[in-house]
């Protein structure tokens, strides 16, 4: 029987996978909290006062110590963030200092809407780009240049511009998919598809052209590789060497253009969120960012630290798993 | 032969059975749509859009919330008085309103039999409430209006009358729909802590918590405790937040939402194409407020002439409403209370004279102002087309196009000497209580205004206009705004409902008034 590879050997000692986890884990603790207490320190010094916010310009000085002694704004700055950061710890981002709403529930209604847009971009790129990249190595000739060319147009267009292109012709013109809005995934599927469809095609164009560019070239690298030519001398089948072999020794730099390109769609939620009026966390840093909700600004933060120390964390579990030098080193 | 004939046998009954399978799936669905369609009648729900939403739900402090045409308030809170089409006062949750001598009291006469939506009476007691609590609320909107109000005096279950110190001619405006302050809440909920997250008003719809997503979809549904429920046309109402100018006319177009207020004139043949319906009315008065009056360059009244002068005013409106776009110098158009057809070439567009100004305040270099603007009703291009007009003196103006928050926070502040605007035309008594008369950032009050005001408040009918045209030129003469047309309002709505129109009485439609078109 072969041992999987999160269990431990008969003396105890764990898998390199598990250890590879486990390295990864315990560096992004420190991470996680450094990121925090920087951001921290960064949002208390943008302008702005949540105080004028909420009274407006009319108020006196005496309303605007009051709001702020309510929101506890006037207590030292070090006091302030260890209270935030012990309450954090529990799991209690604290509540918006615009209108009172706990910062966690906030947040936790837009995921939905984020996470949907996010992964299923990052699918999409993967799906494509892979598929093309390959196609384009393989290929080479009219094929490759129309690709590259298709991947440089995918680059050259800035996503807002192909949102309201994509809203004018398939929403507009020829009502296929609805023009804002967000379906939850709950309330019907076929629903949730639909407003999918666009925002999502938006943010996947400039990513699936980054990914092509990616697997066709690393791919095209390892086809030329010593190793590839006595496969084929041995008669190994062309399939199974582009599979098994060629794609898997070319995986390495797309599963990081993959992570990348994830991170830039978390970014780019903000744009194609207010294009598409879907209520994801990039409108909400928007408008928290507006209104100077230094409260829901942090948690936003946190959300976003979390989710790219993840992103990372499984990218370098599949640099370990699709490269055995990683995970033993 | 023999297999071949059992075979097309087994196809033809494979095929008999697909048939009656989907047969009987399309009778059975028709049986059922029959059936829920008999069961439950489909549903009227008006779907709003909305540019923001508020910080609360407190009528006082956010002003009756003129974002999503005011859906968050208005829907939730009958007002005292309602402003109908002909901009006159019919009743609301008060049956009559009459003015004392000298207009400086207003007896006010409530309905009887009305519950606020927490089963509460509305009573004379509570709308006294009510008032104390408007002028006491940190961050309400009222000081000014509320500023001669001396004493309340509640007679009765039902009636009450304000005194006040000044006359208060334009009082009922204050108490209708397009303000929060006739917007009476719960005397409850003034005593409780909820009222910047729940509505508590007397209005045709109660906020459906449940399925409302702050900042994103608030969800109305009637109100049990109405005291006029035939008056109720929508089984539900829903407010969505869109941001985005254009999303929210996309959202328009491909039917999402039924109507968005304050859309941009430059729309309209899009719209007209789309098939929505198109309401509009000259109401917006464009220019930019001078704030910083006390300091810089700017505190030279020269140097203000000067910009005033740099103005096309007639290609500004024809930028600003096309068509529609009436040019004018004052902070009026023909046929308002204070607008005087002999200033009206006061600042005629002269680029020499505006130079030779500035050489006379000792500014023959120019030099550099800032302003603050937002990307709404077309202000962020009358702030780039004023920055040009500057450039061509030597002036430079930085316009800073900020978000809505940002806006509404700072445009009396003192970040940005000047503002641009896009103000909904009024009487001079409407126009000082919201703008005029308001202390800035830089200008804390205006002794020679506040006098000249004062003249119109105690002006008899017969020199009234003569008052009006004083305010007029006062702050034309001493360019506290520079202004350059009267442009049209314009609001879209699907065709599907009716009642979205916009009149010169009532510029700002009132959403209890939409319906299902018949």
């Amino acid at each position: 029987m072969t041992r999987t590879k999160c269990e431990t050997d008969t003396r105890g000692n764990f898998s390199p996978m598990l250890k590879l986890v486990m390295r990864r884990l315990l560096f992004s603790v420190p991470l996680f909290f450094f990121v925090c207490s920087t951001s921290y320190v960064l949002i208390a010094l943008i302008p702005g006062s949540i105080a004028q916010t909420i009274l407006g310009i009319n108020a006196t000085a005496e309303e605007y110590e009051a709001v702020n002694r309510s929101l506890g704004l006037d207590r030292p700055f070090l006091e302030r963030y260890l209270n935030w950061f012990s309450n954090a710890l529990q799991g209690d981002l604290g509540n918006s200092l615009y209108n009172s709403e706990p910062v966690s529930q906030l947040i936790n209604q837009r995921l939905e809407a984020t996470f949907s847009i996010i992964i299923s971009c990052t699918l999409v790129c993967l799906v494509f780009g892979v598929t093309f990249g390959v196609i384009s190595a393989l290929r080479g000739g009219l094929i490759d240049r129309l690709l590259d060319g298709i991947s440089a147009l995918g680059l050259a267009v800035p996503n807002f511009f192909l949102g309201v292109i994509l809203v004018q012709l398939f929403a507009l013109r020829f009502s296929v998919f609805p023009a804002i809005g967000y379906v939850s995934l709950g309330e019907s599927v076929s629903g949730w598809f639909h407003s999918m469809v666009l925002p999502v095609v938006t943010l996947s164009v400039s990513g699936i052209a980054v990914v092509t560019k990616q697997t066709r070239d690393a791919m095209r690298d390892v086809l030329g590789r010593p190793f590839i030519r006595t496969l084929q001398s041995n008669g190994v089948p062309q399939r199974s060497i582009i599979f098994k072999h060629a794609l898997r020794n070319a995986a390495i730099p797309v599963v990081t253009v993959i992570g990348l390109v994830f991170v830039g769609i978390l970014s780019g939620t903000v744009l194609v969120e207010g294009v598409f009026a879907v209520p994801g966390l990039g409108g909400l840093a928007v408008s928290a960012a507006s209104t100077s909700d230094v409260t829901l600004i942090q948690g936003i933060v946190v959300y976003f630290t979390l989710i790219i120390i993840s992103v990372n964390l499984v990218v370098d579990v599949l640099y370990g798993f699709l490269n055995p030098k990683i995970r033993n080193s | 032969m023999k297999f071949l004939r059992s075979s097309t046998r087994r196809r033809s009954s494979r095929n008999s059975l697909r048939v009656v399978i989907a047969g009987a799936i399309v009778a059975g669905s028709m049986v059922v749509s029959a059936s829920s369609s008999l069961a439950a009648p489909k549903k009227k729900i008006l779907n709003v859009a909305s540019l923001g939403f508020p910080a609360t739900f407190d009528p006082a402090v956010n002003g009756g919330d003129y974002r999503g045409l005011g859906a968050f308030t208005s829907l939730a809170y009958d007002p005292l008085f309602v402003k109908t089409l002909q901009g006159t006062y019919a009743p609301g949750l008060a049956t009559k309103g009459e003015f004392g001598p000298q207009n400086k009291s207003l007896k006010i006469t409530l309905r009887s039999g009305v519950k606020f939506s927490d089963g509460s009476a509305l009573t004379a007691a509570g709308v006294k409430a009510w008032f104390l609590h408007a002028q006491s609320v940190p961050g309400n909107t009222f000081q000014q209006t509320l500023k001669p109000l001396t004493s309340i005096k509640v007679e009765g279950q039902l009636g009450l009358t304000l005194n006040f110190s000044d006359p208060v001619p334009g009082f009922l405006d204050d108490l209708s729909q397009g303000s929060g302050l006739g917007m009476v809440a719960s005397p409850k909920a003034i005593k409780g802590t909820k009222m910047a997250t729940a509505p508590s008003g007397a209005g045709q719809y109660i906020l459906d918590k449940k399925n409302t997503v702050s900042q994103i979809t608030y969800v109305y549904i009637p109100n049990p405790n109405y005291w006029n429920k035939s008056a109720i046309h929508w089984d539900k109402v829903v407010v969505k937040v869109i941001t985005d100018s254009t999303a929210q006319f996309n959202a328009l177009v491909a039917g999402q939402v039924d109507v968005a207020g304050f859309a941009g004139v430059g729309n309209v043949d899009a719209a007209k194409a789309a098939g929505l319906k198109v309401s509009s009315t000259t109401n917006l008065l464009m220019g930019i407020a001078i704030n910083g009056r006390t300091t810089g360059p700017l505190s030279n009244v020269l140097v203000r002439r000067a910009l005033a002068h740099a103005v096309d005013r007639k290609a500004m409106s024809k930028l600003l409403g096309g068509k529609l776009g009436v040019a004018t110098n004052q902070f009026a158009v023909p046929g308002d209370d204070s607008y005087d057809p002999a200033i009206k070439d006061l600042y005629a567009y002269n680029p020499k004279k505006a130079k030779e100004l500035l050489v006379k305040a000792g500014y023959p270099n120019g030099f550099k102002f800032t302003g603050l603007s937002i990307a709404i009703a077309g202000q962020d291009v009358e702030a780039r087309a004023f920055a040009s007009y500057l450039a061509a003196i030597g002036v430079t103006f930085e316009p800073t196009i900020a978000d809505i928050p940002t806006y509404l926070t700072q445009r009396f502040g003192n970040v940005h000497p000047t503002t641009t605007l896009s103000w909904g035309r009024g009487t001079v008594i409407q126009m000082y209580d919201n703008l005029w008369g308001l202390p800035t950032g830089y200008v804390s009050s205006d002794a020679k205004l506040a006098k000249l005001f004062k003249q119109v408040l105690y002006a008899t009918p017969k020199n009234y206009s003569a008052a009006a045209k004083k305010v007029q030129n006062y702050i034309m003469d001493q360019v506290h705004f520079i202004m350059w047309s009267g442009v049209p309002q314009v609001g879209f709505s699907s065709p599907k409902i009716s009642g979205a129109e916009m009149t010169k009485g009532r510029p700002i439609p009132y959403i209890i008034d939409f319906m299902p078109s018949k």
